[in-house]
C-alpha cells in the first residue's frame, strides 16, 4: 500500500498564509480526521495532499516521491479525492459519476471494460445505491448523492482516500454508516483515509488518528484521546467543554458547557 | 436511456436524414418528380435535370448536413466547456473574426485570387479571434478558465465587430457584398469547397467526441476533474482548437449560420440525457437535419428570392429554443 | 457569249468568294447572336430594351421594373449572391447571362462551371453606360442600336454640358440628396447622383464626403445651406416640404421653406441605364430653367424598333 506524507507544507492564497508546518503520515489501514473551526487549515491541507494546490513550502510525498514530480495518472490511480460540494452541470445518471472514476485506469479514451463495470457495481453496493444506478442525480436526497461521490472515490480504487467534510448536511444515520464504511475499509482493505469533518464526537469514535488545527497551525497530533482535552479544544476552538468517556467503549467524548 | 434505446434513436434520426435528403433533392425551382429523379441518378449523359440535382441541389444538401453537424458538435462542446447552456460556436469570437477577414478580402479585392480565397480569409480571421480570445484568457486569469474565456470572447467579438462594421461604412460601396456572406448561404457551394471543408469538419467532431467523456468530468467541476487525473488547462485547449476548427470550417463554406448550434445539443439533451459520448452524435445528426430544413424553406418560401438561411434557423430556432426550454423545465419540475 | 478575258477570270473569282464570305459570316453572326438573354442587374435590363433586344430576355431580377416589359419577364431571384435562383437561370436555358460582377462572384463562378456564358457588363458610374452600351451592342449584335443610341445620349448631355460649363461657382446652386430620412443618409460625388449633380450646374454639399453613402446629421445639412433639395420617391414617409419640415433641424432651412424641393423616381438616379439623360436634364431643368427649357418627362422613351 502507497503512503502519503506531507512534511512542513505551507500554502497560502495570495499574500494570506492559511496552513503553516502542516506534517501528517497517512498510515495504511488508519483513519486520520482533520478537526478545527472554520477556516483552520482543513480543506487546505487536503487539497495540498491530493496535489489540487501547490505548497510555499515543505512536500508532499507518495511513497517517497514528490507527488508534484509523479505522473499525473499514477498520482489519481493511488489517491482519490472527494470534495465537499459537487454540483453536475448536465443531467448525469449514478452510475455514469461513479464510472468516471475509473478515468484513471481506463483512460479517458477507452470504453469502459468488464472491469470496470465490476468496479461500479461493487462500489454501488457498498454504498447501498444499487437500485438507484440509473437514476439522475439531481434526482437524489443530499446524502444519496454523498453516497454517490463516495462510490466514485471507491471505484476508483485508491489505496489512499482524501475527503473534504464527507458527512456534511447528512442525517445522523447516515453518518455513522458512511463512517461505519470508512472504517471498515481501513479495517479490511488497508485503505488509508484522511477526511475533515466538524464533530468532534464522530471523530472520537471513527478515527484512529486526529489533527487539531487552528489559524493554520497544528495544535496537537495523536489519538483522538490525546488531542481531544478540554484545553486544546478551548485553544481551537475558543469555547469550554468538558470531556467525558464513552460510556460503551470509553472514547473521549465531547460536551460544550453552555452558559 | 440503455444502450438498446440509444442506438435506435440514433438509427431513426439517421433514417428521418436520408429521407430528409431526398425530400431536399425534390426542392428546387425546376420540378423534378421523383421517378423522374430515380432516372436521372443511375442514368449517364449529361441533361439539364441532372445537372440541376448533382451540380446545385446534391452539393448544397451535403452542405447544410455538414455544416448543421458542425455547428451542433461544436456547440455541444462550447457548452460543455463553459458549463453554460447559453453557449454556441460563436461564443468566444469565431464569428467576429470571419467576419474581419471576410470584410478584407472584400475591400482587398481578393476574390481576384481565385474563389478560394474569400473562405479563406474568413477561416483564418475566425481561428486568429479565437487563439487571440484564448491568449487573452489565459493571461488574465493564470489558467484558461471558463469565466476568463467568455469575457475575453465577449470583448473581442465587441472590438472586432466593431471594427468590421467601421470598415463597412467605410467602404460601403462594398457594403451588400459582406452583408451577403454575413447572413450565410449554402447555395452557391462546389464539390471542391465540400471536399476541402468536409474532412477538417468530420476530424473535428470526431476529436470532440473523442474527448467527450473529459467534458463529463469537467461538468462536475474542475476540482473533481482534476482528482481524476484530468490535465485541465491542456484539455480545455484541445477542446477550444477541436472547436474552433470545426467552426471556422463551417463559417467558411457558409457565413454566419445562428442557433443551429445552441438549439440541438440542448434537443439532444432532453432525448439521451447528459452524458456527452451520447449527446454528441445526436446533436450532429439533428443539426444536420434542422439545418436542411431550414435551407429547404430558405428557397422555397419566397421563390424566385432567395432567403438567407440564418434568418430562417432564427425565425424557428427562437420559438423551437422556448418550446425546449419549457420541456427541460416541465421535465426537471417533474423529479 | 464572249469569253471572258484572262485579266476578268481572277476578279470574278475574287468577287464569288467575298460574296460567300459576306453570306458566310451573315450566317455565322446570325448563329452566335444570343437569343436567350439573363439580365441580373435592373440597368443592364433597362439597356438591353433600349438597345431593342428586350424580347430576347427570357429571366431578369426582381428589381428589373422598367420599361413596363420587363415587369412580364420570368423573375430570377434579386441582386445578390445568395438571393439568385440558380435552378431557374439554368432551366431557363439561356444562352448569354449578363452580369454587373461585384456581388454576384460565386454565382458567376457557378453558372460558368455549369457551362453558361457570363458576360460582365459593368455599370456602376455615369461614364460606364455608354462603354455598356456598346459592349451589349457587340454581344447582342445591336451595334448600330448601340452607336445611335450612344450618340443620342452624348448628343443630349452635351446640350446640358454647354449650357452649365461656363457657369462660375456662385451660378451653381447647392443641392442636398437625400438618400434616406431615417438615418439621414446622402451621397458623395463618386456615385451616380453625386455626378449628375455636378453635370447638371449644380454643386453637392456632400461631394467631399469619403463614403458612397454617409450618414449626416440634419446640423451639418443646415450648415452648408443647400438651395435645392432632391430626393427619391421611395422613402421611410412621403416626401414632400411638410415632412421634410418636420425633420428635426431642417424646417429652417430655405429650401424647404421656399419649396424648392425636387422629387423624383429614384430608379432614375441610382441605376446607370439609358435614363441618365433623362435624369440629368431633369436636374438641370429644375437648377436652371433658363438654361436649359423643358426635360424630357422621365420614363416616357420609346425603345428604338427590333
Amino acid at each position: 500500500m502507497p503512503l502519503l506524507a506531507a512534511r512542513g507544507v505551507a500554502c497560502s492564497y495570495g499574500t494570506r498564509t492559511v496552513l503553516q508546518g502542516f506534517d501528517l503520515i497517512a498510515e495504511p489501514g488508519t483513519l486520520t480526521a482533520l478537526l478545527g473551526p472554520n477556516g483552520a487549515g482543513k480543506s487546505t491541507a487536503l487539497r495540498a495532499l491530493s496535489r489540487l494546490m501547490r505548497p510555499d513550502h515543505g512536500t508532499v510525498t507518495l511513497d517517497g516521491r514528490d507527488v508534484w514530480r509523479l505522473p499525473r495518472r499514477e498520482l489519481v490511480r493511488n489517491v482519490s479525492f472527494t470534495p465537499q460540494l459537487e454540483t453536475a452541470a448536465w443531467p448525469m445518471t449514478v452510475e455514469q459519476v461513479v464510472l468516471l472514476g475509473r478515468a484513471p485506469h481506463r483512460g479517458w479514451l477507452r470504453p469502459y471494460s468488464r472491469e470496470d463495470r465490476e468496479a461500479l457495481r461493487a462500489a454501488l453496493r457498498q454504498v447501498e445505491l444499487e437500485d438507484l444506478g440509473e437514476r439522475d442525480l439531481d434526482t437524489l436526497s443530499g446524502g444519496e448523492r454523498r453516497r454517490a461521490m463516495l462510490a466514485r472515490a471507491l471505484a476508483q480504487n485508491a489505496g489512499i482516500l482524501l475527503l473534504d467534510e464527507p458527512g456534511a448536511h447528512l442525517d445522523l444515520r447516515h453518518q455513522i454508516e458512511l463512517f461505519d464504511l470508512l472504517r471498515r475499509l481501513t479495517r479490511d482493505c488497508e485503505v488509508a483515509v484522511v477526511l475533515s469533518l466538524h464533530d468532534l464526537n464522530l471523530a472520537s469514535l471513527f478515527a484512529d488518528r486526529a489533527v487539531l488545527l487552528s489559524g493554520g497551525q497544528t495544535l496537537a497530533q495523536g489519538p483522538p484521546g490525546e488531542v481531544l482535552t478540554a484545553e486544546l479544544i478551548r485553544q481551537a476552538f475558543g469555547i469550554a467543554v468538558e470531556t467525558v468517556p464513552h460510556p460503551r467503549n470509553g472514547a473521549t467524548m465531547v460536551l460544550p458547557l453552555p452558559g | 436511456m440503455k444502450g438498446r434505446g440509444f442506438a435506435v434513436l440514433v438509427a431513426a434520426l439517421a433514417a428521418a436524414l436520408l429521407l430528409a435528403a431526398t425530400g431536399s433533392l425534390m426542392v428546387g425551382s425546376a420540378a423534378i418528380p421523383i421517378r423522374r429523379m430515380l432516372e436521372l441518378l443511375t442514368a449517364t449523359g449529361p441533361s439539364l435535370e441532372r445537372t440541376i440535382l448533382l451540380e446545385l441541389r446534391l452539393p448544397r444538401i451535403v452542405l447544410a448536413l455538414l455544416v448543421g453537424a458542425a455547428l451542433a458538435g461544436a456547440g455541444t462542446a462550447y457548452q460543455g466547456l463553459f458549463l453554460n447552456p447559453l453557449a454556441d460556436p460563436f461564443v468566444i469570437g469565431a464569428s467576429s473574426g470571419a467576419a474581419l477577414g471576410a470584410t478584407m478580402a472584400i475591400l482587398l479585392r481578393a476574390s481576384a485570387w481565385g474563389p478560394a480565397a474569400l473562405p479563406l480569409a474568413a477561416f483564418c480571421g475566425s481561428l486568429a479571434a479565437v487563439g487571440l480570445v484564448y491568449l487573452l484568457g489565459s493571461a488574465a486569469g493564470g489558467r484558461s478558465s471558463p469565466l476568463t474565456l467568455l469575457l475575453a470572447g465577449a470583448a473581442v467579438s465587441t472590438i472586432v465587430g466593431s471594427l468590421v462594421s467601421l470598415l463597412m461604412i467605410l467602404h460601403d460601396q462594398s457594403l451588400s457584398v459582406l452583408f451577403n456572406w454575413l447572413l450565410g448561404g449554402l447555395a452557391t457551394t462546389t464539390w471542391r469547397e465540400i471536399a476541402w471543408g468536409g474532412p477538417m469538419i468530420a476530424a473535428g467532431v470526431l476529436s470532440i467526441w473523442l474527448l467527450a467523456r473529459p467534458l463529463d468530468a469537467l461538468g462536475l467541476g474542475d476540482e473533481t476533474a482534476q482528482s481524476l487525473g484530468l490535465p485541465v488547462a491542456r484539455f480545455r485547449l484541445a477542446i477550444v482548437l477541436a472547436a474552433s476548427l470545426t467552426t471556422a470550417a463551417a463559417v467558411a463554406l457558409a457565413g454566419i449560420i445562428g442557433f443551429v448550434g445552441l438549439v440541438a445539443p440542448h434537443a439532444a439533451r432532453l432525448l439521451v440525457g447528459g452524458r456527452n459520448a451520447r449527446v454528441l452524435p445526436v446533436s450532429c445528426l439533428l443539426g444536420g437535419l434542422l439545418l436542411l430544413l431550414a435551407d429547404d424553406a430558405a428557397r422555397s418560401l419566397a421563390r424566385p428570392q432567395e432567403i438567407p438561411v440564418s434568418i430562417v434557423t432564427s425565425l424557428v430556432g427562437g420559438p423551437f429554443f422556448l418550446f425546449l426550454l419549457r420541456r427541460g423545465s416541465r421535465a426537471r419540475e417533474a423529479r | 457569249m464572249k469569253r471572258i478575258s484572262g485579266g476578268g477570270r481572277p476578279a470574278l473569282l475574287l468577287l464569288a468568294v467575298l460574296l460567300v464570305m459576306v453570306l458566310a459570316t451573315g450566317r455565322a453572326d446570325a448563329a452566335a447572336v444570343p437569343k436567350r438573354v439573363i439580365s441580373l442587374a435592373p440597368s443592364l435590363t433597362e439597356m438591353v430594351f433600349a438597345l431593342g433586344a428586350g424580347d430576347r430576355l427570357v429571366g431578369v431580377t426582381t428589381y428589373c421594373n422598367y420599361p413596363p416589359a420587363a415587369k412580364r419577364v420570368a423573375k430570377v431571384g434579386g441582386l445578390a449572391d445568395g438571393s439568385l435562383d440558380l435552378e431557374r437561370v439554368m432551366a431557363l436555358k439561356p444562352d448569354l447571362v449578363l452580369a454587373i460582377g461585384d456581388g454576384q462572384r460565386r454565382s458567376i463562378d457557378a453558372f460558368r462551371r455549369l457551362g453558361l456564358r457570363v458576360e460582365i457588363v459593368h455599370s456602376e458610374t455615369f461614364d460606364d453606360v455608354f462603354t455598356a452600351l456598346t459592349q451589349l451592342g457587340s454581344l447582342l449584335g445591336r451595334e448600330a442600336a448601340a452607336k445611335g443610341l450612344t450618340a443620342e445620349l452624348s448628343r443630349r448631355v452635351e446640350r446640358v454640358h454647354r449650357a452649365v460649363a461656363a457657369l462660375p461657382p456662385a451660378a451653381r446652386p447647392r443641392v442636398f440628396y437625400e438618400v434616406w430620412d431615417r438615418p439621414l443618409m446622402t451621397a458623395n460625388r463618386d456615385t451616380l447622383i453625386g455626378r449628375l449633380i455636378d453635370l447638371a450646374g449644380g454643386v453637392n454639399v456632400f461631394a467631399d464626403i469619403a463614403s458612397h453613402y454617409p450618414q449626416v446629421s440634419p446640423e451639418a445639412v443646415v450648415e452648408r445651406r443647400p438651395e435645392l433639395i432632391v430626393a427619391p420617391d421611395h422613402h421611410a414617409s412621403v416626401v414632400d416640404a411638410r415632412t421634410l419640415a418636420r425633420q428635426p433641424g431642417l424646417a429652417s432651412l430655405p429650401a424647404i421653406r421656399n419649396g424648392r424641393i425636387l422629387v423624383l423616381d429614384g430608379d432614375l438616379v441610382s441605376r446607370p441605364g439609358p435614363r441618365v439623360a433623362d435624369a440629368l436634364e431633369l436636374l438641370a431643368h429644375t437648377l436652371h430653367p433658363d438654361l436649359i427649357p423643358v426635360p424630357l418627362v422621365a420614363g416616357t422613351r420609346k425603345a428604338p424598333a427590333p
